[in-house]
C-alpha cells in the first residue's frame, strides 16, 4: 500500500509558504511516498473528510484510506522527519 | 449605525460621487480615441494624474491605474519577478502582509522563486538587521507593507528603503493601501507603492500602483498601451478624477486628523479594561486600527452580537476567512489570542459618542458571552 502524505494549504497563508520550501525537503527525503497538495480554498469538497482546525498548513500521513498522523502548523524539517520516518 | 470598520473600507465622500457623476455624464468619450470626446476625456486624466503626482511628490509617468490594491500588489511582486528572474529569483517579506501578498508570492514560489521571511521584533516591527542577513546578490524584491491592516503596525519604511539603496539589483515594494491618509508618506526610497481609493472614502474598483521610472515590470494584462504600457484596458477616466478628488480631500489636515484620532483611539482602549481583553495594537500602530482579543469568545459571535446593536467592527481583515488571524498569531504566538481577535478601526469621522456607544454595548455584550 502507498503512504500518501497530503498537504492542505492557501495562498493567504504565510506559514503555508514557509513550509512548501521545507517540504521541498522532505519530499527529496520520503521519495516513496506520494505527496499530494490541496488548496483550502480551491479544494474544500475533497478536503472536507480531513476535518481541517483553525491552523495552516496541515499535513495528514494516510495509509491507504486510514489516517496514521497529522502535522499542523509550521514545522521544522527534522520535526516532520522524525514523524514520517517510522511510517516507511 | 455605527461603523468602526473603516480600514476594510469607507463611505464615499459625497463630493468624491459627485466628481464620479459629473464626469461620467459630460465625459463619455474613449480617453484613446482621436477625436475631440477622447481627447476632452483624455485631459481629465491627465489632469487627475498630475494631481495626484502633486499629491504624492512623484512623477506623472510613475502612476499606473489598477481596479485597486490587490491588482497593485500583483502588478508589482509578479511584475518585478517575471521581468527580473534572469538577475535572481529570491523575495523578502514579512508575515504580517495582506492575502494580496502572499497570494503571488505563492504562484512565484511555484514556479521556483525563493520566499523568505524577514524575522520582527516583539511590536512586530521589521529587524532591519536580519533583513540584511537575508539579502543576497539573487534578491530581486523585497514587499512590506507600511501598515498591517489587521493590528495597524508601521513598519520603518525610510529605514529599510535606505538599506536597500545599497542593493541596486533589488527592488522595494512597499503596500500603501492602509496607509495613504492616515500617516504622512514619502516615496523617495521606495521603488513601487500599491494604494486603493475606497479605503480613502473613494469609489471601489480604482487604485494605482506608483512605478519608478527607470523600473520595468511584465504586465499582467496584456493588451497594448492605455494610460501606461504597463496596464492595458480603457482607462475608467471618471474612477481616475474621483480618487484625485478622494486623495486631495483626504490629505487635507491630516496631522489634526491624525491628532483626533489618537484621542478616540485612547478613549477606546482605557473603555475595554477587562479581564479577559487583550490589546493587540501596540505604541507602533496606527491609532486609527485597535486590536483586540475577547479571549473564549469566537470573534464572529462577538461580531454578530455587536451587529444587534448596530454597530460594526472586524474579524481578522475582510480578506481572508475561515482560520485564525495570521498577524495576532504572528505577533502574539498565542493561538486562544489569534482565535478571539476582532479589529474596531476608527475614522475622523467618528464621533466621541460612537465610542461611547460601542464601550456601552461592548459591556453588555461582554457580559453576555464570557
Amino acid at each position: 500500500m502507498v503512504i500518501k502524505l497530503i498537504r492542505i494549504s492557501a495562498v493567504w497563508c504565510p506559514a503555508c509558504l514557509i513550509m512548501r520550501s521545507r517540504m521541498q525537503e522532505i519530499e527529496k527525503r520520503f521519495p516513496n511516498f506520494e505527496h499530494i497538495e490541496y488548496d483550502y480554498d480551491l479544494d474544500e469538497d475533497i478536503i472536507s473528510k480531513y476535518k481541517v482546525g483553525d491552523i495552516l498548513p496541515v499535513f495528514i500521513l494516510l495509509d491507504g484510506d486510514k489516517e496514521v498522523t497529522r502535522l499542523v502548523g509550521e514545522k521544522s524539517v527534522e520535526e516532520i522527519e522524525n514523524k514520517l520516518r517510522c511510517f516507511e | 449605525m455605527t461603523y468602526l470598520d473603516y480600514s476594510a473600507t469607507t463611505p464615499v465622500n459625497e463630493e468624491v460621487l459627485n466628481t464620479f457623476a459629473e464626469v461620467s455624464k459630460n465625459y463619455i468619450g474613449n480617453p484613446n480615441s482621436l477625436h475631440k470626446l477622447g481627447v476632452e476625456a483624455n485631459e481629465i486624466i491627465k489632469a487627475s494624474t498630475k494631481q495626484i503626482s502633486n499629491l504624492l511628490n512623484i512623477k506623472e509617468s510613475e502612476v499606473i491605474y489598477t481596479s485597486g490594491a490587490s491588482e497593485s500588489n500583483n502588478t508589482a511582486i509578479k511584475g518585478i519577478a517575471l521581468k527580473y528572474q534572469n538577475r535572481g529569483k529570491h523575495i523578502i517579506t514579512t508575515e504580517f502582509e495582506h492575502s494580496s501578498i502572499y497570494g503571488p508570492l505563492t504562484y512565484l514560489q511555484k514556479q521556483g522563486f525563493k520566499v523568505d521571511f524577514v524575522k520582527t521584533n516583539e511590536f512586530g516591527m521589521v529587524d532591519v538587521n536580519n533583513l540584511k542577513e537575508l539579502l543576497t546578490d539573487e534578491t530581486i524584491l523585497v514587499s512590506i507593507g507600511y501598515i498591517n491592516s489587521e493590528i495597524g503596525i508601521i513598519q520603518p519604511i525610510d529605514e529599510i528603503g535606505k538599506l536597500l539603496k545599497d542593493y541596486p539589483k533589488c527592488y522595494f515594494h512597499v503596500d500603501m493601501t492602509q496607509a495613504l491618509g492616515k500617516i504622512n508618506i514619502d516615496l523617495t526610497n521606495v521603488d513601487l507603492a500599491s494604494f486603493s481609493a475606497h479605503k480613502i472614502y473613494g469609489i471601489k474598483g480604482i487604485g494605482m500602483l506608483y512605478k519608478k521610472e527607470n523600473i520595468s515590470l511584465e504586465p499582467l494584462i496584456h493588451g497594448g498601451k492605455s494610460t501606461t504600457i504597463y496596464r492595458s484596458g480603457t482607462p475608467a477616466t471618471a474612477l481616475i478624477a474621483s480618487f484625485a478628488k478622494a486623495m486631495r480631500l483626504i490629505l487635507e489636515d491630516l496631522d489634526k486628523k491624525y491628532e483626533y484620532i489618537s484621542k478616540l483611539n485612547k478613549m477606546l482602549k482605557d473603555g475595554l479594561n477587562y479581564d479577559n481583553v487583550y490589546i493587540n495594537s501596540n505604541e507602533h500602530c496606527i491609532p486609527n486600527v485597535l486590536n483586540v482579543s475577547v479571549v473564549g469568545v469566537k470573534p464572529e459571535t462577538m461580531l454578530h452580537a455587536l451587529e444587534k446593536h448596530d454597530i460594526y467592527i472586524s474579524t481578522q481583515t475582510a480578506c481572508s476567512t475561515g482560520t485564525i488571524s495570521k498577524s495576532v498569531y504572528a505577533l502574539t504566538k498565542d493561538e486562544n489570542r489569534a482565535k478571539s481577535s476582532i479589529r474596531i478601526s476608527l475614522s475622523h469621522l467618528t464621533k466621541e459618542s460612537d465610542i461611547e456607544y460601542f464601550l456601552e454595548k461592548f459591556d453588555v455584550c461582554y457580559k453576555e458571552l464570557i
